[in-house]
C-alpha cells in the first residue's frame, strides 16, 4: 500500500526513456573517490563579468573588532530564469569613506553565459553601511526570493517585486533589530509553510566607547597589541522571528524559549533536522563562547541541547571560537553531520552524527584536525566538488589581525582556502595544493557561497574577502562523473522547500541532502540539492520529504541535468 | 744611627710582608685548586692560616675564593672582616651582597647590593647582581630594572642579556624576553641555555618556524639535554609536522626516560593519528613514571571512553578530577562517560560540576595559545 502524501511521479516515464536512450547501460554505485581526478577550481570572476571590491576595516591594522567579520555573499535566483544570480554585502571603515559614493552591498544578474551583469542599482538593493550577513529565500511564498541583510546597525528586509527590483518592507516587516546582527537565516520552525528567521547577533559593541588595542588583557595577542575583543566584550542576543504570514514577523526570541539568554557571539547560523523527527532544529556556532543546537521541541519552542549533543565544546571541553558552520552527510550514513571553522590554533571541528540526538567529534580521526589547525577559518560547507558522490569540505580562511604580518609569527594575514576531499572511508585529504593556483593564492577570506552558477555540473565557490575583490572559484575539476540538481517548489510547504530532505539511492550508495537556510557563514549558498553521482547516468530512487510530511518519490531519473521536483506534482518542467 | 736601624728594620718588615703577601697568593692558588678537587676541608686550613692578620683587601679575595669554593660562611666571615677593616674598600660591598644572596639572606643583599649601585652607579655588575638577587627572592617586577640598567650599560655583556630576557620570561613579558634571549645568543653562539630559552619563548609566542631553528642549534651546542629535544618536538608539533616532533620528543626520552611532557605529547600525537595502541602505550608508561600525572589519566580516560570501555575510562577520568579539580575537560568527558552508562544522576553531576568551573579565564585575544609549561630554570 502506498502511503498517503506518496506519489509515484511521471518522471518514472522520463527516466526510463533516459535510461533506455542511453548509448550504454546504466551503472549505478558513487565512484571510487581515489578513482577521481584531482578537484580543480580557478577564479573566473573578471572573466565572468563579476567585479566587486569588498571594503571593510582598515587594512593595516584593525582598531576594532568591528573591522574584523567581514561580509558574505549569496547565490540566488532572483528573477527565476534558472541562472543563479549574485549578491555579495559589502562593509566600511571606521573612518568613512572620504569622498564619492560609498562601498555599497551589490546585485550580479547571471546571463546565462556564464557572465553577471551589475544590476544593483536598477534593483535598488545597494546599501552601505557595516554589512554583514545575507539570507535570500522566499518569505512570502510568492515565488520571487526576498534578501535580508544584517548590518552593524539595523537589518534591512528587502522584499522582490518581481520585476528585477526589490522593495525596503524592513520596518513593515518588523525585522530591523539593532546592534551588531551577523548570521540569518530562514527556516520554516513551526512548519506552518511560512519562512521563520533566525538573526544571530555577535557582540554588543559601541564603536564611541569601544576599548583601543593594548588597553586590556584581552586586547593582545601574542603580546603586541590588537583589536580588543572578543573575549572580555558582551555578546548580542539573536534573535528568533516568527513569520505572521501577512508580510509582518514577530519576535519570539522569548516565548520560543528564551533563546541565547547567556546573550553568545553569535556568527553561523544554520537550521537543520539533525535528528530526522521531522522538525527544523538550529546550530549557532558562537566565537569563544559555547555553540548552541536548539532542538525543536515541535509546539513553537525550543531546547538548547549542545551539551548533550557534543557540539557545544571541543572533546576537553573548551569552547572554540565557532565561526561558520555546515551540516551535511559526509558519511553517507543518511545522517546530517557538523562542520565548523574555528580560530588559528584550533581544527576546524568536525562532528559524526551518532543517531540519538548526539555527535561525536571526528575532527582528528578525518584528517581535518590536521589540515585545519593552521588556518583561521569562516565559510565552510560540505560540496561534492568532484561529483563522486561524497561530500568534500571547502573552507574559506583569513585571520583577524593585519598585525600578524609585521610579528615574525608562523601564521599570516591572509590565507588559502582549504580543499579536503573525502575519501569516502571517513578521512579527508588535503588537495588544495593540486587545485590550482587561484585556489592556492592567500586571501583574507570571510564568506563563502556554494553553487553552479553556470549550470555545468559542478558547484562552484563564490568567496567574499576582506579589502579585496569577490572571487568566483569556477569548477573545472575534470572528471567524468555525472551529477544531479533537485530544485523545490514547496505548496503545502514553504515554496523554497526549506528544511526538505532530499534522498537519493544510487547503486549501494544513499545520500541525504536537507535543503537549508543559512550555513557557511553570513552567507545563503544555492537551495538546489545538488548530488554527485559518480558513474551513475541514472538515479533508480529519488526521494523528496517535505516539510509538510508529504513525500513525493521519483525513479530511474536521468542524470546530469537540474530537475525541479514540486510539492504532490513531482517533476514539472524547468522555467 | 737609629734611622739606619730603623731602615733596616722596616726592609725587613716589608720582606716579611712582601713574602708574607706571596705565601697568602700561594696559599690562595692552592686553596683554589684543592677546591676544584673537592678538597673542602685542606682549603679551609690553608685559607685560615693565609686570613690569619691579613688586609682587608687579602680578606676579600680569600672571601670572593671561598664564595667561589662554596664556603660561604667562611666566605661571609673574612668578607665581613674586611669590611670591619675597611668600610670604603671598593667592591666589597658587591661581594658581600653576592655572599648574602648565595646564602639567601636576601634583605641583606639588596640592602649591600643597593648601596654598591648608589656608589658606583656606572657599575654594570652592582645592577646585575642586584637584579638577579630579586629574581632569586621571586621579586620578579623587581628584578627587571636592575637587569635593564646592567644591559644598557653593558650591551654586549651575553649574560646580561640572558638574565634580563629570563627576568622578562618570568614577568611573562615574553616578546622582550624572546629579544633579549635573542641578543644573548647572538653575542654568545656558544649559549645552549639562550638558544633553550629562545626557544621557549618563541614557541609560546607562536613564532614555531623561528623556534625550531633555535632549538636546533640548541640541540647540537647541547646535545644531552632532554628539555632542548623535548621543545624541539614541541616546535615541530605546533607546526604541525608531527613525524618531526615525534623524532624529536623520542631523542629526550633516553636522556630523560620519564620525562612526562615527551611522553605525554607522544602520547597525544599517536591519539591523534588513531593509534590507539601506540597512545595507550606511552600514557601507561607516563603513569607509570608519574602516577599523579591528571593529564595522562584524563587522555587515557576520554580514549578509552572512545572504545567504549566505559569502567576503566570513568576510573581514569576520576583519578584525574581527583588529582586535578579544576580540570574542566575530565569532568566533560565523566558526564559523557555516565550517561552513556545510563547514570543521569552521576552525568548531571559532572555535568553541574563542569558548567560551575565557568568559561576559560580571560586570555589574550580572540585566539588562544596552548599552554606551554616553564622550563626549569637554574639561574
Amino acid at each position: 500500500m502506498i502511503p498517503p502524501g506518496v506519489r509515484f511521479s511521471a518522471s518514472f516515464l522520463l527516466g526510463l526513456a533516459c535510461v533506455l536512450a542511453a548509448a550504454r547501460p546504466p551503472v549505478s554505485g558513487a565512484a571510487d573517490p581515489a578513482a577521481s581526478g584531482p578537484i580543480t577550481l580557478a577564479d573566473r570572476a573578471a572573466a565572468a563579468g563579476l567585479r566587486f571590491e569588498t571594503t571593510y576595516g582598515d587594512k593595516e591594522t584593525s582598531t576594532y573588532i568591528l573591522e574584523t567579520t567581514g561580509t558574505g555573499a549569496a547565490f540566488l535566483d532572483y528573477d527565476n530564469d534558472g541562472f543563479l544570480d549574485v549578491f555579495l554585502a559589502n562593509g566600511t571603515t571606521v573612518a568613512g569613506p572620504k569622498s564619492g559614493q560609498p562601498p555599497r552591498s551589490a546585485l550580479f544578474h547571471n546571463k546565462g553565459d556564464g557572465t553577471f551583469e551589475d544590476v544593483t542599482a536598477k534593483a535598488g538593493v545597494g546599501r552601505s553601511g557595516w554589512g554583514q550577513g545575507v539570507a535570500a529565500a522566499d518569505y512570502d511564498n510568492d515565488g520571487w526570493t526576498d534578501l535580508y541583510l544584517t548590518f552593524f546597525g539595523d537589518n534591512v528586509l528587502f522584499h522582490n517585486n518581481g520585476d528585477g527590483t526589490f522593495t525596503d518592507v524592513t520596518a513593515k516587516a518588523g525585522v530591523g533589530v539593532g546592534g551588531w546582527s551577523t548570521g540569518a537565516a530562514f527556516g520554516d520552525y513551526d512548519k506552518d509553510g511560512r519562512l521563520d528567521l533566525y538573526v544571530a547577533r555577535y557582540v554588543d559593541f559601541d564603536l564611541k566607547n569601544a576599548p583601543l588595542p593594548g588597553s586590556a588583557r584581552n586586547c593582545f595577542y601574542s603580546g603586541f597589541p590588537v583589536m580588543c575583543g572578543p573575549r572580555g566584550l558582551p555578546g548580542g542576543r539573536d534573535v528568533l522571528f516568527h513569520n505572521n504570514g501577512d508580510g509582518t514577523f514577530t519576535d519570539v526570541t522569548v516565548p520560543a524559549g528564551d533563546l541565547d539568554k547567556a546573550r553568545y557571539r553569535g556568527l553561523g547560523v544554520v537550521w537543520a533536522d539533525y535528528d530526522d523527527d521531522g522538525w527544523p532544529d538550529l546550530f549557532v556556532a558562537n566565537d569563544a563562547h559555547p555553540n548552541l543546537l536548539y532542538h525543536n521541541n515541535r509546539n513553537g519552542t525550543f531546547t538548547e541541547t549542545a551539551f548533550e549533543a557534543g557540539v557545544a565544546f571541543d572533546e576537553d571541553g573548551r569552547e572554540r571560537a565557532g565561526m561558520g558552520a555546515d551540516f551535511g552527510d559526509y558519511d553517507n550514513d543518511g545522517r546530517l553531520d557538523l562542520v565548523i571553522t574555528n580560530f588559528y590554533g584550533e581544527p576546524h571541528s568536525l562532528y559524526r552524527n551518532q543517531g540519538s540526538g548526539t555527535f561525536l567529534e571526528t575532527t582528528w580521526p578525518s584528517g581535518v584536525g590536521q589540515a585545519t589547525t593552521r588556518y583561521l577559518g569562516w565559510g565552510t560547507a560540505f560540496v561534492d566538488l568532484d561529483n563522486d558522490g561524497w561530500k568534500d569540505l571547502f573552507f574559506v580562511n583569513g585571520h583577524v589581525y593585519p598585525e600578524v604580518d609585521r610579528h615574525h609569527l608562523d601564521e599570516t594575514y591572509a590565507e588559502r582556502a582549504l580543499v579536503l576531499r573525502n575519501q569516502g572511508d571517513g578521512t579527508f585529504a588535503d588537495v588544495t595544493q593540486g587545485a590550482g593556483p587561484d585556489l592556492a593564492t592567500p586571501r583574507v577570506g570571510r564568506g563563502a557561497a556554494f553553487g553552479d552558477y553556470d549550470d555545468d555540473g559542478r558547484v562552484d565557490v563564490l568567496v567574499s574577502s576582506v579589502n579585496d575583490r569577490a572571487v568566483l572559484l569556477h569548477n573545472e575539476t575534470a572528471d567524468a562523473n555525472h551529477w544531479l540538481a533537485v530544485k523545490l517548489v514547496g505548496t503545502s510547504s514553504n515554496r523554497d522547500g526549506l528544511g526538505a530532505r532530499v534522498t537519493v539511492q544510487v547503486g549501494g550508495t544513499r545520500q541525504v541532502h536537507e535543503v537549508h537556510g543559512g550555513g557557511s557563514y553570513l552567507s545563503q549558498s544555492d537551495l538546489r540539492a545538488h548530488f554527485g553521482l559518480g558513474k551513475a547516468t541514472v538515479v533508480p530512487a529519488l526521494e523528496v520529504r517535505w516539510p509538510s510530511g508529504i513525500v513525493d518519490r521519483l525513479e530511474n531519473v536521468a542524470a546530469d541535468r537540474v530537475v525541479v521536483v514540486e510539492e504532490k506534482k513531482g517533476l514539472v518542467p524547468r522555467r | 744611627m737609629a734611622r739606619p736601624r730603623g731602615l733596616a728594620a722596616a726592609l725587613a718588615l716589608l720582606a716579611a710582608a712582601v713574602a708574607a703577601q706571596d705565601d697568602r697568593a700561594e696559599s690562595l692558588g692552592r686553596a683554589q685548586q684543592l677546591l676544584r678537587a673537592g678538597r673542602a676541608s685542606e682549603a679551609r686550613e690553608l685559607l685560615e692560616t693565609a686570613a690569619a692578620g691579613a688586609d682587608a683587601p687579602t680578606l676579600a679575595r680569600i672571601a670572593d675564593t671561598c664564595l667561589r669554593g662554596g664556603l660561604l660562611d667562611d666566605a661571609e666571615r673574612h668578607a665581613e672582616r674586611a669590611a670591619r677593616l675597611s668600610p670604603e674598600l671598593p667592591r666589597l660591598g658587591l661581594l658581600l651582597g653576592q655572599i648574602y644572596a648565595a646564602e639567601r639572606k636576601f634583605p641583606a643583599a639588596v640592602e649591600r647590593l643597593s648601596e654598591a649601585v648608589r656608589r658606583e652607579p656606572a657599575q654594570a655588575q652592582g645592577h646585575y647582581l642586584l637584579g638577579i638577587t630579586y629574581s632569586l627572592m621571586g621579586e620578579k617586577e623587581k628584578a627587571i630594572p636592575p637587569l635593564e640598567r646592567a644591559a644598557r650599560l653593558a650591551p654586549g655583556n651575553a649574560g646580561f642579556r640572558y638574565y634580563l630576557g629570563l627576568a622578562y620570561l618570568d614577568a611573562g613579558r615574553n616578546p622582550d624576553g624572546a629579544r633579549e634571549l635573542g641578543e644573548a645568543a647572538r653575542l654568545d653562539p656558544a649559549n645552549a641555555p639562550a638558544k633553550l630559552n629562545l626557544g621557549w619563548a618563541l614557541i609560546s609566542l607562536g613564532r614555531n618556524a623561528e623556534a625550531s631553528e633555535r632549538l636546533q642549534e640548541a640541540t647540537a651546542l647541547d646535545p644531552r639535554n632532554p628539555a632542548a629535544w623535548f621543545l624541539l618536538g614541541e616546535s615541530e608539533r605546533r607546526r604541525g609536522e608531527l613525524d618531526a616532533a615525534v623524532l624529536h620528543f623520542e631523542r629526550a626520552l633516553p636522556l630523560d626516560p620519564g620525562m612526562a611532557d615527551a611522553l605525554f605529547s607522544l602520547g597525544t600525537i599517536a591519539y591523534l593519528r588513531q593509534d590507539r595502541a601506540g597512545a595507550a602505550e606511552y600514557y601507561q608508561r607516563l603513569l607509570a613514571a608519574h602516577p599523579r600525572h591528571a593529564g595522562g589519566h584524563y587522555q587515557l580516560g576520554k580514549m578509552l571512553l572512545g572504545e567504549g570501555r566505559l569502567e576503566e575510562a570513568i576510573e581514569h577520568l576520576k583519578a584525574a578530577v581527583d588529582i586535578d579539580p579544576d580540570r574542566k575537560g575530565a569532568h566533560y568527558q565523566l558526564a559523557r562517560a555516565y550517561r552513556l552508562k545510563g547514570d543521569a544522576a552521576a552525568a548531571a553531576r559532572e555535568a553541574a560540576v563542569f558548567r560551575s568551573l565557568g568559561p576559560e579565564a580571560a586570555e589574550e585575544g580572540a585566539g588562544r595559545r596552548e599552554p606551554l609549561a616553564p622550563l626549569p630554570r637554574n639561574p
